[in-house]
């Protein structure tokens, strides 16, 4: 009774086994309530023909009983229960010069699987925050795909926190529409244990003096896997574009293993893009240093961590969302054994 | 024709830009066009082969007809009709040549045009004190002769061509041969494995550091042919040789093929250095003809402390399918890769390579500088893989691209993989366009924008270029400069 999802012999799926995962699930399909009489902006998939992943898109558009129209500032808690198989959708649209916040709060109990989307429109001179906590369970499957339309000066800060669930996609799409938009996006993967999580970030320029930001710092412990796959598109039009993209990976236990793929794919001549990435442990040196300064070695650690992190979290503008995310982490890090 | 006509058609040619385009007319013999087994034996019995290495030709034709076309590169292809086009094709009475003054004089006069030169006395009476190169000369489907042999055997180095190597050599190569690219690795190298012609074999036993850089020149000459060429280059304990590659065709409409496959084995402490010049006829500013380059390189670090570095200059080819790669498989063996690829007008280069870290304490480095003008493309595409046991492994990746002009495209697709914690891996890339400043301050200075964007673009590919021996070095500059003119104002 499972549906047809991607198979890693998809390109843009290579590192990600979904259907291996949702196998060991039982599930049913499932509602949280939201009712579904809003009218949807955008029924299909978006995207050009090379990023045609969009059969989890079109199986929530097809399954999803939740639909949530945001248009101001909103926390939205999306909890699932075991073996409830969700289809929830957020329609964000930020008019012209609002500036909105959303927090969303993902967590659950039990087996289950949130095959989520989320449409976002921000509209000329708008901006959007977009916080995201996710934290499922150990034994959840969450699908999630993003996809972001910005308008001329139009601003879109997205943070993803994901602290995991069995497995998680996050797949973020995003086409900077308008002249001068501005798309930034940031992240930590926090995963141990047989944690799986892949961000899929692909970032479309398609108008002139754009800019946009990734920044994304993933922690792997126990025997966890990360996947990082990241494009930047500038079209032709899109002269003067500004894109960069930075992935930092520690791994620190030998069972861990981190795949990164940061892809350019550029037709403008007059642009500045690039990304960076690196996989690595921690450096012994700081640590012998710290511990010889009597700080114990778990917490001297930690502060190594925190600090790999620190680039990723001052990306929140809001310091109310800085403050708990650093709590967050600090919380991870005391529960590592 | 008068001399007003041979002028015109001098600065017809000059106006295109491709020097090594002219055609040599020689009656040729070729092998019946199109591809089936009876072509794949019939090209087996001209080489005189042994029983086994046409049992592996076959199976290698069969597994071709059973495997799709790879279409994951970004790379716009014809369909290929792979029977439109000769796969063996020889200049007439080759078979009984001794030494290399029996080769047909307007064979030599190519090379000569070329600037390779083929006689010994003439390369002693060079430059003197200039360091010596041995060739090995492939013309179309067959090797025309190999210098300084004797020289190269005292050391006791083998180098042949791969057919010689075949009957005098026979353990050697069916130790090796597919043994780094099996003849199922994808649909070029199997294709090639049927229907390989010539190509060089090198042999450096024990403890030899080669007393001289040694090169092959491959030479498409003849209409509608393919050229398949399979190289094998084997360094044995504490072994060192540098060897050099360099490849022209003539200037046609019609597209060729040319699908290669090189493999490289290194032992304990040996190091190959390994050096590519490719300048394949590139097609017209319409993209009409050219070459189709499908190469499969791979090298494998067998031993502890080896190494193999890989450094290629790609200007040529309608299309370029290129990824050379090493299998790090010794403890503290090291992989190089430096790369400058530039496609300009029409032509398309998806090229990169992939480090496979095996062994402890592994290093890879890998620089590769893209180029991309006119209304070409072109994708570095590469993939570093640390395996578990690879403790301490150590990578560097470094790609940069630079668009001249807004109808081209330059993409970046790197792999990354990481299993081991004890691994530190880096890669950065960037992708700008010449700086105006930098122009503006070369023409205020009284250097043309032509002049100033060659030297602009020279010290862009500089890390690359100094890791080419010498001699190639002086040639990959002009061609850098030549590959790019027109490509402004």
């Amino acid at each position: 009774m499972l549906p047809d999802v991607p198979s890693p012999k998809l390109e843009r799926w290579k590192y990600t086994n979904l259907e291996r995962a949702l196998k060991k699930l039982n599930l049913m399909p499932a509602a949280l309530g939201w009712g579904s009489d809003v009218k949807l902006l955008n029924p299909h998939a978006p995207g050009e023909a090379q990023y045609k992943d969009t059969q989890l898109w079109d199986l929530n558009t097809s399954h999803t009983k939740d639909i949530k129209f945001i248009t101001s500032d909103e926390i939205i808690e999306i909890s699932a229960k075991d073996g409830q198989w969700l289809s929830p959708r957020l329609v964000i649209h930020v008019k012209d010069g609002q500036t909105v916040t959303v927090i969303e709060r993902q967590n659950g109990q039990g087996g289950y699987w949130k095959n989520g989307v989320a449409q976002i429109i921000v509209g000329k001179n708008a901006k959007l925050r977009h916080y995201r906590i996710i934290d499922e369970a150990e034994g959840a499957v969450s699908t999630q795909f993003i996809h972001v339309k910005i308008d001329r000066d139009g601003s879109y800060e997205g943070y993803n926190h994901i602290e995991g669930a069995g497995l998680i996609r996050n797949q973020v799409h995003a086409e900077l529409n308008g002249e001068n938009g501005n798309f930034s996006i940031a992240g930590l993967n926090l995963l141990r244990g047989e944690q799986h999580a892949d961000t899929t970030i692909t970032i479309e320029h398609k108008a002139p003096h754009c800019n946009s930001n990734q920044t994304y710092k993933s922690v792997l412990d126990g025997k966890s896997r990360c996947v990082f796959q990241g494009k930047v598109h500038v079209h032709q039009i899109a002269q003067k574009t500004d894109g960069y993209q930075l992935s930092n990976a520690l791994i620190l236990s030998p069972q861990a293993e981190m795949d990164t793929k940061p892809e350019l794919e550029i037709y403008a001549d007059d642009v500045k893009c690039s990304h960076g990435a690196t996989t690595g442990k921690l450096d012994e040196e700081p640590l012998f240093y710290m511990r010889a300064r009597g700080i114990p070695e778990k917490e001297a650690r930690s502060l190594l961590i925190t600090s790999f992190c620190a680039q990723a979290v001052d990306t929140i503008t809001d310091e109310g969302m800085q403050t708990h995310i650093t709590e967050k982490l600090a919380q991870w890090l005391a529960s590592r054994t | 024709m008068s001399s007003i006509d041979l002028e015109t058609i001098d600065t017809v040619k000059s106006l295109n830009k491709y020097d090594a385009g002219f055609e040599t007319d020689i009656e040729m013999e070729y092998a019946p066009k199109g591809l089936n087994e009876d072509i794949v034996r019939l090209i087996s019995k001209k080489k005189n082969e042994p029983e086994w290495l046409l049992e592996w030709r076959l199976k290698a034709y069969r597994h071709w007809l059973t495997m799709p076309e790879p279409t994951w590169a970004k790379l716009e292809i014809a369909p290929i009709d792979y029977q439109d086009a000769f796969y063996y094709a020889a200049p007439k009475n080759m078979k009984t040549i001794k030494s290399l003054d029996e080769v047909d004089p307007r064979i030599l006069e190519t090379y000569k045009k070329l600037g390779i030169p083929l006689r010994e006395q003439e390369v002693l009476l060079g430059v003197e004190g200039a360091p010596l190169v041995a060739v090995d000369a492939v013309f179309d489907s067959v090797s025309v002769g190999t210098t300084f042999r004797k020289k190269l055997s005292e050391s006791g180095v083998i180098f042949c061509s791969i057919s010689e190597a075949v009957q005098d050599h026979p353990d050697l190569v069916k130790k090796y041969l597919g043994s780094i690219v099996p003849y199922a690795d994808n649909k070029h190298a199997c294709l090639n494995s049927a229907v390989f012609t010539d190509g060089s074999f090198v042999y450096i036993p024990p403890g030899v550091r080669c007393p001289m850089e040694l090169s092959t020149y491959f030479r498409m000459n003849a209409k509608n042919t393919g050229q398949f060429e399979r190289t094998l280059i084997i360094a044995d304990k504490g072994a060192y040789v540098s060897y050099l590659e360099g490849c022209t065709a003539p200037m046609r409409d019609e597209n060729q093929m040319h699908a290669a496959v090189v493999e490289l084995i290194t032992h304990d402490d040996a190091e190959i250095k390994y050096s590519t010049v490719q300048n394949w006829y590139p097609g017209d500013e319409d993209g009409k003809g050219g070459i189709y380059n499908f190469v499969t390189k791979r090298g494998i670090c067998e031993g502890r402390n080896s190494k193999i570095s890989w450094t290629q200059v790609e200007t040529g080819s309608a299309i370029t399918w290129k990824y050379p790669s090493c299998i790090l498989k010794g403890d503290n063996s090291q992989g190089e890769f430096y790369s400058v690829a530039i496609t300009n007008n029409r032509q398309q280069a998806d090229t990169g390579t992939k480090m496979i870290h095996m062994g402890a304490n592994t290093k890879s480095r890998i620089i590769a500088k893209t180029i991309s003008a006119g209304r070409s493309d072109s994708t570095y595409r590469g993939m570093v893989k640390i395996m578990g046991g690879a403790d301490n492994a150590r990578n560097f990746t470094q790609c940069d691209s630079l668009l001249i002009g807004d109808q081209c495209g330059a993409h970046t697709v790197p792999y990354i993989e990481s299993k081991n914690k004890s691994a530190r891996l880096e890669h950065e890339a960037t992708t700008s366009k010449i700086s105006e400043d930098q122009v503006f301050y070369c023409q205020q200075r009284g250097i043309s924008e032509e002049e100033a964007l060659a030297l602009i673009v020279n010290g862009f590919v500089r890390d690359v270029l100094q890791q080419l021996p010498m001699e190639f070095a002086v040639e990959a500059q002009k061609l850098v400069s030549i590959s790019l003119e027109g490509s402004v104002g």
